[in-house]
């Protein structure tokens, strides 16, 4: 993925402020701030209330998670230009993971009041979000219906599952989309191979 | 001693004035730099040039005649020429402002008088010769030029002789009753009447600028069309929506007070539109008390927010709004809410304006209209919505009866409304690419279809059929954004919503990848919980799908079974 000369000015990594045009764009840029954290700092817990998003500029973030035992696991580690708790700035869930700064950060953060600032004076953009979101959902649950259904054929043993898929927009968002579409033909080839080696019941 | 006292008082009461006049404007109209400029001007140019020219003509026509007669059109003549001056620089156009600054070159002058008057005369009488004259004199010279400054404003720029000589001739007459009443006069006759035309020069101000207010709102009313004998609803039919009236007048305001005040008054204009959109309502709608007090709250704030706004545009200004845009016209206010919402449909309450003039207007009892809130707020997302906000809402559904076999709508046709089921059903059914028609689902009482489309209008992706005689509640995606609009925190608690299911649906498509990858590759799948949002389930596009069921029963098939992330 080509790295912007600037990861930080552009809140379009968000796919929340996709479709705002480049002058609200200035205007929610105003509304943020930086802030820079020392390596080992933790940014947030597990649990905590959220209400905050942040745009990775500089440095690398550790995603820790609880495994079985209660150690602390990394789940992911994210650099230059990530995006963290674009759904958390709305709908105020508590994060569902930590996150530790593995090296010297600097991140552009926006906070809700902000957004909150941003949104009183610009009910446009708002509209605008709730279209993006609208779709994404619309999107990601059609999928899932027609994911439920492939897999429901597969168990049922049905000779040809296959996956009828909306095609995929060929962006890097979309990349789980396409990366799930070669998994399953994978799994869907696993499956038959087990199930042909299965003696049949007897009728 | 007593003449430094005399002369401080002789000075700093006029220059008190001057500082008290631009304290009411507020810094919003009329310049301080201008202002200055004009005072000196007042005391440093037309003062000695006058005393000159009086001294030269003393010798002619004698002093009485100087006094009564030529005194005072010069001294005026002199003052006035550095307000023509500005006036053709356009530093000003605004009759307020000529009015203040013709204010300072009056003071100007009369506080140099005054000095020189002071320190001619006895020790005994300075003082108080100091102080009459700082409230006579130095008034009347104040107001004269006040009034010739005003009439030299309301040109605006437009440079016309008759009407400066207007305003020269009454700030002549009034300087040449002054001089001639305090000639004849003496003791407290002469204090009384120095300070009553002092005062009636004050007034002649005033009158000048009401007139040049009354005559903006008549040529506004004019623009406008409006007379008495037609009602709104044809003067609207007739003006057409947003004929510019007040961008007009705005505009040419910008010129002289400055984007930053102009942005000022547009939003008082704005509050303002609201206030009465809102009182209109807390006094014509039916709706029940839990609304009725949102509404006040607003109507609170709104007027709270108003006056900080009318504090900081000045009384000037203020007054002039009050006079070309009156509180109580109501016609005249019902005209311009509609303009201002066509110019700033996110400032203006828009929806609210909608319902007065449309027929959707008091169709429903207050028991009704808590009764549809009550049933918005079951459908997902309007969850985080203030239940005040649903009611208000519900002013808009319409009730629409639907025979057995009726289309609602066809797919692909525009998603323009949102149907809530009050009674019989609808089956929803799709077309595949050879035109076969397959049921999929039926939506049954109290269930809803189209709460997405209301949001973001995506064309419809289905059929919807009536089943039986059907009954539904419709609020048309357009009234709906005409109602949010105006209504941030409303935005907000829906974006809430969908944010909450944005992040359930994104987060099970990557769980679904991880197992099925794990899967596909003969891996130790581990299935990370994704916790489901606490949807109302009353939505039309499915906020659960089990794709997690349906590979957990292929897992164990691959005796693979999946765990969860806890165990």
């Amino acid at each position: 993925m080509p790295m912007s000369s600037n990861p930080c000015a552009d809140l379009r990594r968000f796919s929340l402020f996709d479709g705002l045009s480049e002058a609200y764009l200035e205007r929610l840029r105003q509304q943020t701030h930086r802030q820079t954290f020392e390596a080992g700092t933790r940014l947030f817990e597990r649990g905590d209330p959220g209400g905050v998003l942040m745009l990775i500029c500089r440095g690398e973030v550790e995603i820790l998670l609880p495994d079985a035992a209660q150690h602390e696991v990394v789940l992911r580690v994210l650099g230059d230009g990530a995006t963290l708790g674009e759904f958390s700035l709305l709908d105020q869930r508590p994060r569902s993971a930590s996150a530790r700064a593995l090296t010297p950060l600097d991140v552009l953060v926006l906070e809700r009041r902000d957004f909150l600032a941003f949104l009183s004076s610009n009910p446009l953009a708002g509209l605008t979000m709730m279209r993006t979101l609208a779709e994404r959902i619309r999107y990601t649950t059609a999928y899932l219906e027609t994911l439920n259904e492939a897999v429901e054929h597969l168990q049922a043993g049905h000779a040809d599952a296959h996956l009828t898929l909306v095609s995929a927009p060929n962006t890097p968002e979309f990349a789980d989309m396409q990366a799930l579409i070669s998994s399953f033909l994978t799994l869907a080839r696993r499956f038959e191979s087990e199930e042909q080696k299965k003696p049949r019941d007897g009728g | 001693m007593t003449w430094v006292l005399a002369a401080g008082i002789g000075l700093t009461l006029p220059l008190l004035a001057v500082w008290l006049v631009h304290a009411l404007d507020s810094f919003r109209t009329a310049k301080w730099r201008l202002s200055l400029v004009c005072l000196a001007w007042g005391a440093l140019a037309a003062y000695p040039l006058a005393a000159l020219i009086n001294g030269v003509l003393i010798p002619s026509i004698g002093e009485l005649g100087v006094r009564v007669l030529a005194a005072p059109v010069i001294e005026e003549a002199l003052k006035v020429v550095i307000l023509v001056y500005l006036i053709r620089q356009s530093q000003f156009r605004y009759f307020v402002d000529g009015a203040i600054y013709g204010f300072s070159v009056g003071i100007g002058f009369a506080a140099v008088e005054n000095l020189i008057y002071v320190t001619s005369v006895g020790a005994d009488t300075a003082l108080s010769l100091a102080l009459l004259r700082a409230l006579s004199a130095a008034l009347m010279h104040a107001m004269t030029s006040a009034a010739a400054g005003s009439a030299l404003g309301r040109l605006r720029g437009a440079y016309s002789t008759p009407t400066l000589i207007a305003g020269l001739l009454s700030a002549v007459v009034l300087h040449m009753l002054y001089n001639t009443v305090i000639t004849m006069l003496s003791g407290v006759a002469y204090m009384a009447a120095a300070l009553s035309i002092g005062i009636t020069g004050l007034l002649v101000v005033m009158v000048l600028i009401s007139s040049g207010l009354r005559a903006e709102k008549r040529r506004f009313s004019e623009t406008l069309g409006l007379q008495n004998d037609i009602s709104m609803g044809e003067r609207l039919a007739v003006q057409g929506i947003g004929d510019g009236t007040v961008e007009a007048i705005l505009h040419n305001l910008r010129a002289g007070l400055g984007d930053e005040t102009v942005q000022d008054i547009r939003q008082l204009l704005i509050k303002q539109a609201n206030l009465g959109i809102l009182q209109h309502n807390v006094t014509r709608a039916d709706v029940s008390d839990r609304l009725r007090t949102a509404w006040q709250d607003e109507i609170t704030a709104l007027q709270v927010e108003i006056n900080t706004l009318r504090r900081r545009l000045g009384i000037a200004v203020d007054s002039y709004l009050q006079a070309v845009f009156p509180a109580r016209d109501q016609v005249l206010w019902s005209r311009m809410q509609t303009e201002l919402a066509e110019y700033d449909p996110t400032g203006v309450h828009t929806f609210d304006l909608f319902m007065r003039v449309s027929e959707l207007a008091g169709a429903f009892t207050v028991d009704q209209l808590q009764m549809m809130a009550q049933r918005l707020s079951e459908i997902d997302i309007f969850r985080h919505v203030p239940m005040h906000e649903l009611e208000n809402l519900s002013r808009a559904i319409e009730i629409v009866e639907y025979a057995d076999g009726e289309m609602l709508f066809d797919q692909g046709d525009d998603g323009d409304a949102m149907y809530l089921i009050d009674g019989g059903a609808i089956t929803i059914s799709i077309l595949d690419a050879n035109g076969v028609e397959t049921a999929l689902r039926t939506f049954t009482v109290g269930q809803v279809v189209g709460d997405f489309a209301v949001v973001d209008g995506h064309p419809r992706s289905a059929r919807a059929w009536a089943v039986g005689d059907l009954r539904v509640l419709v609020l048309q995606r357009e009234v709906f954004h005409m109602f949010i609009r105006s209504r941030p925190q409303v935005i907000f608690s829906i974006l809430q919503v969908l944010a909450e299911r944005a992040r359930y649906t994104t987060r099970s498509v990557e769980a679904a990848l991880r197992s099925i990858s794990a899967l596909a590759h003969d891996e130790q799948p581990v299935l990370e919980s994704v916790p489901v949002p606490p949807f109302t389930a009353t939505t039309e596009i499915p906020a659960v799908v089990p794709v997690h069921e349906a590979l957990g029963r292929v897992a164990s098939r691959l005796n693979q079974p999946l765990r969860d992330a806890d165990e």
